[in-house]
């Protein structure tokens, strides 16, 4: 029997010790009628030869981000996933360990997630960072949590600029709450400074995603001077890759950073696991939720780590607690720390740097193709909105044709934008392949949406 | 810092210590379009003055500072790691081949429908096959973890106890439960009240009549409870919850004693969570990735998650599959995308390797080897609740504790013998508590040899306390002082 | 003040009378049960608080602890120096350890209350 290491006669001698007859016997407990009268209709038994066919023609029913040239982003980015960031993932003495509940059997984890944290704080700036969250998603509605709980005031505002999944998250977490949910307009296809300050009485938090879900760098210094004057306290859900050279939210007076940190070298891997992060001022540390790991010393002063500031958590504040979370991300987080501990100062830069450069040769490229224009006129990071004079699913049909998936369909997530496409670039772009996109897209506007 | 000793206790610099100015090692492709200036296309006034303080180092230097810290990690690859209520099993490695396949892991998540046909099926056909499990109707598996799960599930029964015209207020719990089932409904906007458990451990059905009222939103349990008994009265209980119109929620934690035994769905709980990091073997990963699907029977279906994974059979092959969006009485979403798609892909190899009766036999083994422990353990410890037990049991080190050696101090001294220890002050009803979970994947030899260490720990607790109460020894650290790391509070490494 | 002169609750906080001013804390055997204290919140003043109330929590490494108002009264100041150094508890519990003191009610009965001999009972009971 796969995984099962008793022997039948092991079984048996180990029923005569306990003293039943029969295995049947154990589950005395279970009324009789109760029970599964039938075997249970699943799949399988399958050997290793039968599982891995299945699994490959399973595999090969997909499409991946190398059968195409895919320009997807939307928060969850396409990067080179370097061989030593999965070699490590994959040592067993990572991730077939526990959470690290034995500090002294766990060091290895809690060093490593101890260097994810100081790596987060170096990226944005804030003093103290978890041990990691779900998603940039769930991060998000629990700094919410956390700002509501530090303000006590009863409303939060979220830009209509951030991903629509993360505000589709913070709605879920808050669902339950009497917290007033503003969701802020946009100009220009960034969060209106003007708009805001009508909400600002009252507000707990503003959270605000730069660069935002379009690629734009928000207007944060007059955000947050209007949000500070108000006593909103401010969360910033930033990109990690785009701190390699945008000032940190910490310059910006955010109170809490968090975000999606899948592109710190983890596999697009049909949205998950993802990885949340969440860092912030000193003085809320208290307030935060999940895990934080910190340093100590053991009974011959040599340092050590363990888990710190417990009685935050669920598994002593149960119902008082900071948040429910208790599994979180931790293997994740180990990647982006070994990622980012191989690129180091200057590759993270050089990344954030190619990322950016492809960027903007990409909307020069797009911008020239004729009937295609760029929607907004902000500064933008990674990805940037086109306008076609098509909609924009018949271009993304066409261009599937020939192994292009141009971008995301704005007009899915927002009002009016049924002609906008976001283009998402990544290192892994060669001049060849946005090139080939500017032709693509100009063969099929030019025979009106069909190439 | 510096520490020059090879054996024994050698401390690894942090990655920050181990940098050198100058140094790098990844290389990226030669950037083949013009070379962005950042001041002009971001803003000067958006730019950073100087880059953030990663690391630098070489490749060879990575990978050995990893290494050694990896070296200082207890792993179920290497022997037991009985803690109780978190089925420490052993994770298979073709799982874990398999969800490295680039047909997995470099699939975009907004890539079309009918260009991921394969991960659409997995997701749908995952689903079908825990409801078949569980006995549930319908299950979802956004929730990336098991409190997710949780929470999921609360705000369903308070969706749909809304639509019915009241919410209600109150959520009840026994106070065996895990500290997550209090926080999630809490929450969920749920007062949470708790029930003491009766003299065998089980749910005092007595309080629980006394507790329940029109107020009462659901009764949230965990079966086997976290004491390893099965709750036997839980079609009373389950009578008594719906009597008032009140929902079951199953903490699906202790799952792994059910397989192809008895199915939570027909035992009268309505809502409930799996943890696919525990019962379907899905690595821990030192703390997470899990998977917490969500699972319902069809009076809770369309409040679940959204999107649903669907079928449409009538739809030509290559496009059967996709996701429905149009649920307005979802919750909503409780993840960024689909949830965690990569644990689900080991779940699932797992279930189709082991088919129904290797199911069966999980759950047998797991009790089996529980109860073995239990039987042979019992002249060393307190053994607070007596009695066949299920997945797992719980002692107590309360007759160490007279001779000055606690609960912890056996844990620590477990270490230095190699085993990690069980979980340890959980329950909170027992003192002292140890609770034990071996899981069927340990064979008899490994858990005879748990059984002489813990043994001689209870001897060395007669004979010579200081050495339990002096452990671990044998570790990379001594004991850590956790008061210092919380009074002293360090996150994050700075340069003294 | 010594401990014979004090005054306790069965939940174990301390309280010294002067005048319409009390001072309390946590007992000794209140703060050896818990171990060592890392962390009080410190009681705001101005705030009103029925008998019964929480007035601050304590926590240890694993454990969080409520402290609760033996009394109606509204705080007058928190132990600033607990911020520093909480484990002031530990080491004097009944001296520089005190938590907080609250302005009482006018007419308040303190009668109600146990003498550390009664205390003393009343934990090895």
């Amino acid at each position: 029997m796969p995984y099962v290491s008793n022997t039948d006669r092991d079984r048996e001698e180990m029923l005569r010790e306990i003293g039943v007859a029969s295995i049947d016997d154990l589950f005395a407990d279970v009324p009789r009628e109760l029970r599964t009268k039938t075997e249970l209709d699943v799949p399988g038994p399958l050997s290793e030869a039968e599982l891995v066919r299945h699994m490959r023609s399973l595999a090969s029913m997909n499409r991946t981000t190398d059968d195409v040239v895919s320009f997807l982003g939307g928060g969850i980015y396409d990067h080179t996933v370097p061989a030593v960031v999965r070699h490590v993932m994959s040592m067993p003495q990572f991730y077939t360990a526990y959470t690290p509940y034995q500090a002294e059997a766990s060091q290895g984890t809690l060093q490593s997630i101890y260097e994810f944290q100081s790596l987060v704080c170096r990226l944005t700036g804030l003093d103290v960072a978890n041990a990691s969250m779900y998603d940039g998603a769930s991060a998000a509605a629990e700094a919410c949590l956390m700002a509501v709980g530090i303000t006590r005031r009863n409303k939060i505002l979220v830009a209509g600029t951030a991903n629509p999944s993360l505000r589709a998250v913070v709605a879920t977490y808050l669902e339950a709450s009497d917290i007033e949910i503003v969701e802020l307009p946009m100009t220009g296809g960034v969060t209106d400074a003007t708009a805001l300050e009508a909400h600002l009485p009252g507000a707990a938090v503003l959270v605000v995603q730069h660069p935002n879900f379009f690629g734009l760098l928000e207007p944060v210094d007059e955000l947050s001077a209007k949000c500070a004057e108000a006593g909103v306290l401010l969360v910033a859900s930033v990109d990690p890759l785009s701190l390699a050279v945008l000032k940190p939210p910490s310059d910006y007076g955010a109170a809490i950073a968090v975000g999606e940190g899948q592109s710190l070298g983890n596999p697009v891997g049909y949205g998950g696991p993802l990885l949340g992060f969440m860092a912030a001022d000193r003085k809320y540390v208290r307030r935060m939720p999940g895990r934080i790991i910190g340093a100590t010393t053991d009974a011959d002063g040599r340092r050590g780590f363990v888990m710190t500031l417990q009685t935050r958590e669920q598994h002593i504040r149960r119902q008082k607690a900071t948040s429910n979370i208790c599994t979180n991300e931790g293997l994740v987080a180990l990647g982006a720390a070994v990622h980012m501990s191989l690129l180091g100062k200057k590759g993270f830069r050089e990344l954030a740097l190619q990322v950016t450069s492809k960027a903007h040769y990409a909307a020069l490229a797009l911008a020239a193709v004729a009937g295609v224009s760029l929607r907004f006129d902000g500064p933008f990071f990674r990805e940037f909105v086109i306008d076609l004079p098509v909609p924009a699913h018949r271009v993304k049909e066409e261009l599937g044709r020939v192994g292009i998936w141009p971008g995301i369909s704005c007009g899915c997530y927002y009002d009016g934008m049924d002609n906008s496409l976001l283009v998402s670039l990544s290192e892994r772009h060669t001049r060849e392949d946005i090139d080939s996109l500017a032709s693509g897209l100009e063969a099929v506007i030019s025979s009106g949406g069909t190439a | 810092m510096t520490d020059l000793r090879t054996t024994g206790h050698v401390l690894e610099p942090t990655v920050f210590e181990l940098s050198h100015p100058g140094r790098s090692s990844y290389r990226l492709p030669a950037l083949d379009v013009p070379s962005a200036d950042l001041a002009e296309v971001l803003g000067a006034s958006n730019l950073r003055s100087t880059p953030p303080e990663l690391p630098e180092l070489s490749e060879p230097e990575v990978v050995r500072h990893f290494t050694r810290l990896a070296e200082m990690n207890f792993h179920i690859d290497r022997a037991i790691y009985p803690l109780g209520s978190c089925t420490m099993k052993y994770n298979p490695k073709i799982n874990e081949e398999m969800a490295g396949l680039p047909g997995f892991t470099s699939v975009h998540p907004e890539a079309a429908a009918g260009e991921c046909q394969g991960a659409i099926s997995l997701i749908y056909n995952l689903g079908r096959m825990l409801a078949e499990i569980s006995g549930m109707d319908e299950v979802s598996l956004q929730p990336p973890a098991g409190a997710s799960g949780e929470l999921a599930g609360m705000l369903m029964v308070r969706a749909y106890l809304a639509d019915q015209g009241n919410p209600r207020s109150k959520v009840i719990v026994p106070d065996t439960a895990h500290g997550t089932n209090p926080a999630s409904l809490t929450l969920a906007g749920y007062e949470s009240v708790e029930i003491p458990s009766g003299p065998d451990g089980r749910i005092d059905v007595q309080a629980l009549v006394a507790a329940v009222d029109e107020e009462t939103a659901a009764f949230m349990i965990t079966n086997p409870n976290t004491l390893g008994v099965f709750e036997n009265r839980i079609a009373d209980i389950a009578e008594i919850v719906h009597g008032v119109g009140g929902v079951l929620y199953l903490d699906g934690a202790n799952l792994n004693a059910s397989l192809g035994v008895v199915r939570p769905g027909d035992v009268g709980f309505d809502v409930m969570h799996f943890n696919l990091h525990k019962t379907f073997s899905t690595p821990h990963g030192g703390g997470g990735p899990g998977s917490g699907p969500v699972g319902v029977k069809s009076f809770l279906a369309d409040y679940l998650p959204s999107p649903v994974a669907r079928r449409d059979e009538r739809k030509p092959r290559g496009l059967e599959f996709d996701f429905d969006y149009d649920r307005p009485k979802s919750i909503g979403k409780v993840h960024a995308v689909y949830g965690n798609f990569l644990v689900a892909v080991k779940a699932y190899a797992y279930i189709l390797t082991l088919g129904p009766e290797g199911l069966r036999r999980v759950a047998e083994n797991a009790v089996l080897n529980a109860n073995y422990l239990q039987k042979k353990l019992e002249p060393f410890f307190e053994l607070p609740y007596g009695g066949l037990c299920q997945h797992e049991f719980v002692l107590s080190a309360s007759r160490q504790k007279e001779q000055g050696v606690r609960a912890l101090d056996v844990a620590k001294r477990l270490l230095d013998y190699g085993i990690h220890s069980p979980t340890a002050y959980f329950p909170l009803v027992v003192k002292e508590a140890l609770m034990i979970e071996p899981t069927e994947t340990e064979s008899r030899a490994s858990l005879d040899r748990f059984v002489e260490v813990m043994r001689t720990i209870a001897e060395e607790s007669a004979s010579s306390p200081e050495l339990v109460t002096g452990a671990p020894t044998e570790t990379p650290v001594g004991r850590l002082d956790e008061s210092r790391a919380a009074k002293d509070l360090d996150v994050a490494w700075r340069k003294s | 003040m010594g401990e014979k002169d004090l005054l306790f609750t069965e939940t174990h906080e301390w309280l010294s009378v002067e005048g319409d001013v009390i001072t309390l804390g946590l007992t000794d055997y209140a703060q050896g049960e818990l171990g060592d204290i890392v962390f009080v919140e410190l009681p705001e003043a101005g705030r009103s608080l029925a008998a019964g109330d929480v007035l601050t929590t304590v926590e240890s490494v694993k454990s969080v602890s409520e402290l609760y108002a033996p009394i109606e009264g509204e705080i007058m100041e928190g132990n600033a120096a607990l911020e520093d150094d909480p484990a002031l508890i530990n080491s004097d519990p009944y001296g520089d350890g005190w938590i907080a003191k609250l302005k009482l009610a006018s007419g308040t009965d303190v009668s109600q209350f146990m003498t550390a001999e009664q205390y003393e009972t009343h934990i090895k009971g």
